[in-house]
């Protein structure tokens, strides 16, 4: 498998895959003129074509006999071109020397803060590919990529996790409190939201910060939470030095995980390394799973390799070769695949 | 003999002070607290005009000269006074074109806007089998402003608001109770005492979002006492209006009046003629005398007197508002 930037020609595919994930992917709509103006801008920002805050890098993940079973996305810079809305979960404290208390509420306060901030958006993995290690190259390639073009991105980058919701797609944080501004079920919303239609967010959202103390038990027990199916995707992101920083989604309260590219572990642990053919031996004692991308921009490949990696040297399989459309001598990027293992190069 | 009503004198305290704890127990009684300070002799000269934070209260004796009713009435906050605080109720109207939706929504703010207001209350009830005492005391307060020139703050009457049938409030529940971090019985007794500082310390620094809050505390919103709704018809009959202010505790009503608008609604009458019947007469206060008025027979069964001392103003209260319902 591999990750490399979408084309005109994975219409079909997406149109495909986008069934699939029905209605819960608002940027990966079962609408063929939208998917196709998607990739259209996808393909021109690879090119780069777009100016900074209307980038939008859309890669998909294809088997090694070319069929696309997954998508990944990223935004060079969110609230560029139109508001983009958060709210921060803050805290009010108030005293009174007279009556001897101290109170603390918290409250949600409509906020731009992350405006500027590259956003991790729009994964989706078939789901009859789940359970391997596609969903890791899937969501890890793109940060790979940030770490390969940092001047590409804002100095931070950020994912909005999918918040806690029941099986019929009902939002106890929307119930409580989105209901009474949108005057829409949280579908609707969402799906609004889906389609670039965001306008509405700044026209209705609360102007005014939210006591939480007047949401339900249920709906202030979902802020910063994620829906129990992106547990593993959190998980993942953190590894990589995300982490929560009191941003939620103003729909479903899920969190916004941040991360500022310095911190990024790819962008730590990246390294140019010149390919060579790993031996059978090796491979079975010495080789751990690399991340591993060539080419530039529009042209890139990435994947997954066990690799072995000696002085500026990483040594992969034919396969690998194969995937990245690479001979051994070519300069690529790598890093470790996975957070927890420390890296060390074999002297 | 017709009911009178007229300011108290140094010699009612007594019965006065008897009377303070049969007040509805959550109307701040500051401004009677106030006014029983301020009490004179009845030789005492009451004629010159009164400053800012000048108190009096209005009452009315039955025929055995018991205490049926009264009220505080305080002529606007001296300056330096502690705010007033208040719930503002405003209303924001979301529009969104892209939708073409409108989504108006209530808010509650706190507000001092109300500190320099003359403030009509506590009030005591204490007939309360009959409405024409409540509106003669109502009518009284009017005449007292009408006749007091100086006056030309609005007068505002904070009604308390609803409780449950355990005593609790509602909207101290919504509200209160879950920003000051104390008691209902505790803040109150604070209030009463007169260590308010903690309303600007805890009272909430944004406004509240009315949809957001529980059902109870919304339906509190505004409502007064069911003890106290004769006293909310009887002044709005007199031309008082709701207010978009609430009590920061029990969400109660606060109803307003100008005294110009008052004035408009009761025009001051020639006394050549024989007033119509349910006219407001005031006798001013006089060195020996206090303020004194009353509301003309409607029967007519008695010759009418003209009084050169004596101001008339039109009938306050349609003929046709001989019950309590009538006055709505």
């Amino acid at each position: 498998m591999r990750v490399r930037p979408v084309r005109t020609t994975d219409l079909d595919d997406l149109i495909r895959l986008s069934a699939k994930a029905g209605k819960g992917l608002t940027s990966l709509p079962s609408d063929r003129a939208r998917l196709a103006a998607r990739i259209d801008h996808a393909e021109r920002t690879f090119k780069g074509h777009n100016v900074y805050g209307e980038g939008d890098f859309l890669f998909v993940l294809e088997t090694d006999d070319n069929q696309v079973i997954g998508m990944c996305g990223l935004m060079d810079a969110v609230g560029i071109q139109a508001p983009w809305y958060n709210y921060r979960v803050s805290l009010s404290v108030a005293s009174s020397d007279t009556l001897g208390v101290i109170k603390h509420q918290e409250i949600l306060m409509r906020s731009n803060d992350l405006t500027g901030k590259s956003e991790l958006c729009s994964l989706f993995l078939d789901p009859d590919f789940r359970g391997g290690q596609a969903g890791r190259l899937l969501s890890k390639s793109r940060l790979l990529f940030v770490a390969h073009h940092p001047e590409r991105f804002g100095d931070s980058l950020v994912a909005e996790l999918r918040g806690v919701s029941d099986d019929t797609g009902r939002s106890p944080f929307w119930e409580s409190l989105g209901r009474h501004f949108f005057d829409m079920t949280f579908s609707d919303a969402d799906w609004l939201t889906g389609t670039g239609n965001k306008r509405f967010i700044a026209e209705l959202m609360p102007r005014y910060p939210i006591y939480t103390t007047y949401l339900s038990d249920e709906a202030r027990a979902a802020i910063a939470q994620v829906h129990p199916d992106t547990q593993s995707a959190r998980r993942l992101l953190e590894q990589e030095g995300f982490h929560y920083n009191h941003h939620i989604d103003i729909f479903d309260a899920g969190p916004a995980l941040e991360c500022p590219l310095d911190r990024l572990r790819l962008v730590n642990d990246r390294v140019s390394v010149t390919l060579a053919t790993l031996e059978g031996s090796v491979k079975s004692t010495l080789a751990e799973p690399f991340l591993v991308l060539a080419g530039e921009l529009d042209h890139c490949r990435m994947t997954t390799a066990l690799a072995y990696m000696k002085d500026e040297t990483l040594f992969v399989d034919d396969d690998t070769l194969r995937r990245l459309e690479c001979l051994t001598g070519a300069t690529v990027s790598a890093a470790p695949l996975a957070a927890t293992r420390q890296h060390r190069s074999v002297s | 003999m017709p009911l009178v009503v007229r300011t108290a004198t140094l010699l009612d305290r007594p019965r006065l002070d008897a009377l303070r704890s049969r007040l509805h127990p959550w109307w701040p009684q500051d401004t009677l607290d106030d006014a029983l300070c301020q009490l004179a002799a009845p030789c005492a000269d009451a004629r010159e005009t009164p400053n800012p934070g000048h108190a009096v209260i209005l009452m009315i004796e039955n025929t055995h000269g018991d205490i049926v009713a009264f009220a505080a009435l305080a002529l606007g906050a001296a300056e330096g006074t502690p705010p007033f605080f208040s719930f503002h109720r405003d209303r924001i109207t979301s529009h969104s074109h892209a939708l073409d939706v409108h989504r108006p929504l209530e808010t509650l703010g706190i507000t001092n806007a109300l500190t320099h207001h003359v403030r009509l209350g506590p009030v005591g009830l204490f007939d309360t089998g009959h409405f024409e005492t409540t509106k003669l005391l109502a009518a009284g307060c009017l005449g007292y402003l009408l006749t007091a020139n100086h006056v030309r703050a609005p007068i505002l009457c904070e009604l308390p608001g609803t409780s449950d049938a355990y005593g609790e409030s509602p909207f101290w529940h919504g509200v209160g109770g879950r920003f000051f971090g104390v008691s209902h019985a505790r803040a109150e007794a604070l209030w009463q005492a007169r260590q308010r500082d903690f309303l600007a310390d805890m009272l909430p620094l944004y406004p509240l979002y009315v949809p957001l809050l529980p059902e109870a505390t919304q339906a509190a919103l505004g409502v007064e006492h069911e003890t106290l709704t004769p006293w909310r018809q009887a002044l709005e009959a007199l031309g008082f209006v709701e207010s978009e202010y609430l009590d920061i505790f029990h969400g109660g009503p606060t109803l307003i009046a100008t005294a110009d608008h008052l004035s408009a609604r009761t025009r001051r009458t020639q006394a050549t003629t024989s007033p119509p019947p349910g006219s407001l007469w005031v006798r001013p206060p006089s060195a020996t005398t206090p303020f004194e008025a009353g509301l003309l027979d409607t029967d007519q069964d008695t010759a009418f007197e003209p009084d050169a001392l004596i101001q008339y103003f039109e009938a306050p209260y349609p003929t046709s508002a001989s019950s309590a319902g009538d006055c709505r």
